[in-house]
């Protein structure tokens, strides 16, 4: 985006959120955002990295737990 | 236009039907290519577009002429400013999805695309129709595949591709969350479940356990003092000391091992007991067998002399063949008596017959009286009795009778000494199995003294494997019992370690929560990024019809639809309608109000409206248009040249047309002389691919 268009744009979506978790969440977006090489992509790929590690996180202890309790 | 940059050449090789390379000249000018369908008119236009952009991964098969042995190859120059630079793109033949672009300068220089070219974009509608123009943001790796090429070409020029494709991306991330939170959470349910059903089975089995305890009192035992309880029993079951290798051991380990030791001694036990019970039993089998055979020959010597008895008083002094003789003697007397007798019967007879007073004597055949005959022949028959009638049956009675008894007594000597036989044998297998236990001249009453006592040895044989079974039954009671006890603490361990597991569930749904957490606070963004667009494109959608409206009015000069708006109940989605100025609130869908002409026109609106504007925040560079005028009649071609004229004094085009005549009648009418070039490919063959002819 263009710079200023950028932050205007990332202003107004962090002041529609009302929730901190959503709050935090979108900052680190707003940044790959702004990147000069940066995008909606580049926002995606954020997320995706940060569900993988929360589903991997899940997965894991699940996992963990299904072979000690021999399920 | 600082950035933009201005075709000068085009160079293709191997390209669709393109075969050896072929050079087109432009110069910064328009190029209208003309000619028939099938003559590679549509290939230029994609050459174009390939050269500055590439492919998609995969299809440069698709791009690729294969019966041409060469490589394909795009090469386009292009002024910049006062710079000249060439950019090449080759199809990596042999490698899928791969090709290769180098970017040189006049002085043959290699430069970094990205670096020397203006970031470049591409809204396409896939074959013929783009618009290259310098972005506002940087381009986008992948388009949103959501949006048709209206929606995209219309977010171009309002600056907002990327808050769009961002909402884009965050619908398809939301969409995704949420089947992935079903998933996992179902995967975390089910494990719970199974939880919960173990759990439950557990403390059913627990319940039922202290509903009826193996143990005694009401305390429940320690898994120590019910180890201490079951070593105890085994070395009861073994007659040892505890083991001590069994430390250690757990108590389901401990309670197996002594019931495989009761088991064992159960079994020898038995059967050595049994074994001897059947020695015992076969000994006195053989003892009765003897004790009957010598009750028979007991029994057989009485019978033999009461016969030998009988025989003698039947006898009296004589011998048998005394009487068999005397007999004899008796029945050849009879018979003699019997003949005589007869004789003087029929004598008499005659003579009684004959009434003469003197009659032949039979004998002498002397005349005799009559009577005096008569009286001879009584006293002869008198005297002829001999042996009475009854002494001769009393002999033939007293024979038979002797007789008879002999027979018996034979018989009887015969019997015994086969029992006597059957004796011996019996006594040989006794003493075989027991020397000495039968000696010579033994009785019965011995030999029953024997029975007896092997009777006795049975029945203390029986008793002790009663005796055995009873104890067994006992020990087998307590462990059952221990093995209760074992049962309730391995429940008790299950539960605890259930527990244990239900505590690292909770940070399996911890972990969940917050993968949970995370997709509601995407699902807040996307709605805040949602509304942030909606509130720009509405802001920006007025402006923005207003250009379609005149570039569409210009285009089809429609007497009725003069009008296109965006509509705004459907955003984020752009949806396009007609209308009127006649009945501005009167909005209709495309397809629904307009004829196929109308429809073609309005196709081509976006990209006039969109390049044209001075004060458009996307700088378009050039316009590539394959057959635009498709379903247009000959005065709106007439008008549709008029407006590329208008747009090509700002972009460059490039117009691909099957309309040859038309746009030769026209674009020198709109265009300037020295601003455009046609190129017809006049022909196309396999070998050479299009032959290009310039005008």
């Amino acid at each position: 985006m263009v710079e200023s268009e950028d932050n205007r744009f990332s202003d107004t979506v962090a002041a529609k959120l009302m929730l901190e978790d959503s709050r935090s969440l979108w900052t680190p977006i707003a940044q790959e955002l702004d990147r000069s090489d940066g995008g909606p992509d580049a926002a995606r790929e954020y997320l995706d990295a940060q569900r993988q590690r929360l589903e991997e996180r899940v997965k894991n202890l699940l996992e963990q737990l299904k072979i000690q309790t021999g399920r | 236009m600082e950035d933009g940059f201005r075709i000068q050449s085009i160079a293709i090789e191997g390209f669709k039907g393109f075969t050896n390379r072929q050079e087109i000249d432009l110069k910064s000018r328009h190029a209208f290519i003309l000619g028939k369908n099938g003559n590679g008119k549509s290939s230029i236009v994609e050459a174009i577009r390939w050269g500055l952009f590439g492919s998609p991964r995969g299809t440069n098969n698709v791009i690729a002429n294969w019966d041409y042995p060469n490589q394909t190859r795009v090469e386009i120059s292009m002024l910049r400013g006062s710079n000249l630079w060439n950019l090449r793109r080759t199809v990596l033949r042999g490698v899928t999805g791969g090709n290769d672009v180098r970017l040189t300068d006049a002085q043959g220089k290699e430069h970094l695309l990205g670096e020397i070219m203006p970031q470049l974009d591409s809204v396409d509608s896939g074959e013929g129709m783009h618009i290259i123009f310098a972005p506002q943001s940087t381009p986008l790796r992948r388009q949103p595949d959501d949006l048709t090429t209206f929606e995209r070409t219309v977010i171009n020029h309002m600056g907002l591709t990327h808050p769009r494709s961002l909402l884009s991306q965050l619908e398809k991330f939301v969409d995704e969350q949420q089947v992935m939170e079903v998933s996992i959470g179902a995967g975390i349910d089910e494990f719970q479940d199974e939880v919960d059903k173990q759990l439950d089975y557990l403390q059913r089995q627990r319940g039922l356990v202290l509903g009826a305890p193996p143990w005694e009192g009401d305390r429940v035992p320690s898994v120590a003092e019910s180890e201490i309880k079951v070593r105890v029993l085994k070395a009861e079951i073994t007659a040892l000391e505890p083991n001590p290798s069994l430390a250690g051991v757990s108590l389901d380990a401990l309670i197996d091992s002594a019931e495989d030791s009761l088991n064992l001694k159960k079994t020898s036990d038995q059967e050595s007991l049994k074994s001897e019970l059947a020695s015992v039993a076969e000994k006195q089998n053989r003892l009765s067998a003897f004790s009957e055979a010598l009750q028979a020959l007991n029994d057989g010597e009485s019978q033999k002399q009461d016969s030998q008895s009988r025989l003698k008083e039947c006898l009296g002094e004589m011998t048998l063949d005394a009487l068999r003789d005397k007999v004899k003697t008796a029945r050849e007397v009879a018979d003699s008596s019997t003949l005589q007798s007869l004789l003087v019967d029929q004598a008499s007879s005659l003579l009684e017959r004959d009434q003469s007073e003197t009659a032949m004597c039979p004998v002498c055949q002397v005349p005799h009286d009559r009577d005096t005959l008569l009286n001879a022949l009584k006293e002869s028959a008198e005297n002829l009795a001999g042996i009475s009638v009854e002494e001769q049956s009393r002999l033939e009675t007293q024979l038979s009778e002797a007789e008879s008894t002999v027979h018996e007594i034979e018989r009887l000597a015969e019997e015994m000494q086969t029992l006597n036989q059957k004796s011996n044998d019996v006594k040989e297998s006794i003493e075989a199995d027991d020397p000495g236990a039968m000696t010579d001249g033994v009785g019965i009453n011995e030999v029953k003294l024997k029975i007896r006592r092997h009777e006795e040895r049975q029945n203390s044989i029986n008793e002790q494997i009663e005796n055995q079974s009873g104890w067994i039954d006992t020990v087998q009671g307590q462990l059952s019992k221990l093995k209760e006890e074992g049962k309730f603490h391995k429940i008790q361990k299950e539960m605890v370690d259930l527990e244990q597991v239900g505590n690292q569930l909770n940070k399996v749904k911890g972990a969940y929560q917050d993968l949970v957490s995370f997709g509601t606070s995407v699902q807040s963004i996307q709605d805040a990024v949602a509304s942030c667009l909606i509130e720009q494109l509405e802001a920006k959608i007025p402006a923005v019809s207003e250009k379609l409206s005149k570039a569409f009015s210009a285009l089809t000069r429609h007497p009725y639809y003069d009008r296109l708006t965006i509509s705004k109940t459907t955003l984020p989605k752009l949806e396009l309608q007609v209308a009127s100025s006649f009945d501005p609130s009167g909005l209709g869908h495309p397809s629904a109000v307009l004829n196929g002409q109308s429809e073609s026109a309005l196709a081509l609106v976006p990209y006039f409206a969109l390049s044209q504007s001075e004060d458009s925040p996307t700088e378009v560079f050039l316009v590539l248009l394959d057959d635009p005028t498709r379903a247009f009649d000959e005065d709106h071609v007439d008008i549709l040249v008029a407006e590329l004229a208008e747009l090509g004094k700002h972009v460059q085009l490039v117009v691909a047309s099957q309309e040859s005549k038309k746009f030769r009648e026209l674009v020198p009418r709109h265009f300037d002389q020295d601003s455009y070039q046609i190129i017809e490919p006049a022909a196309w063959s396999h070998q050479s691919g299009p032959e290009l002819i310039f005008e």
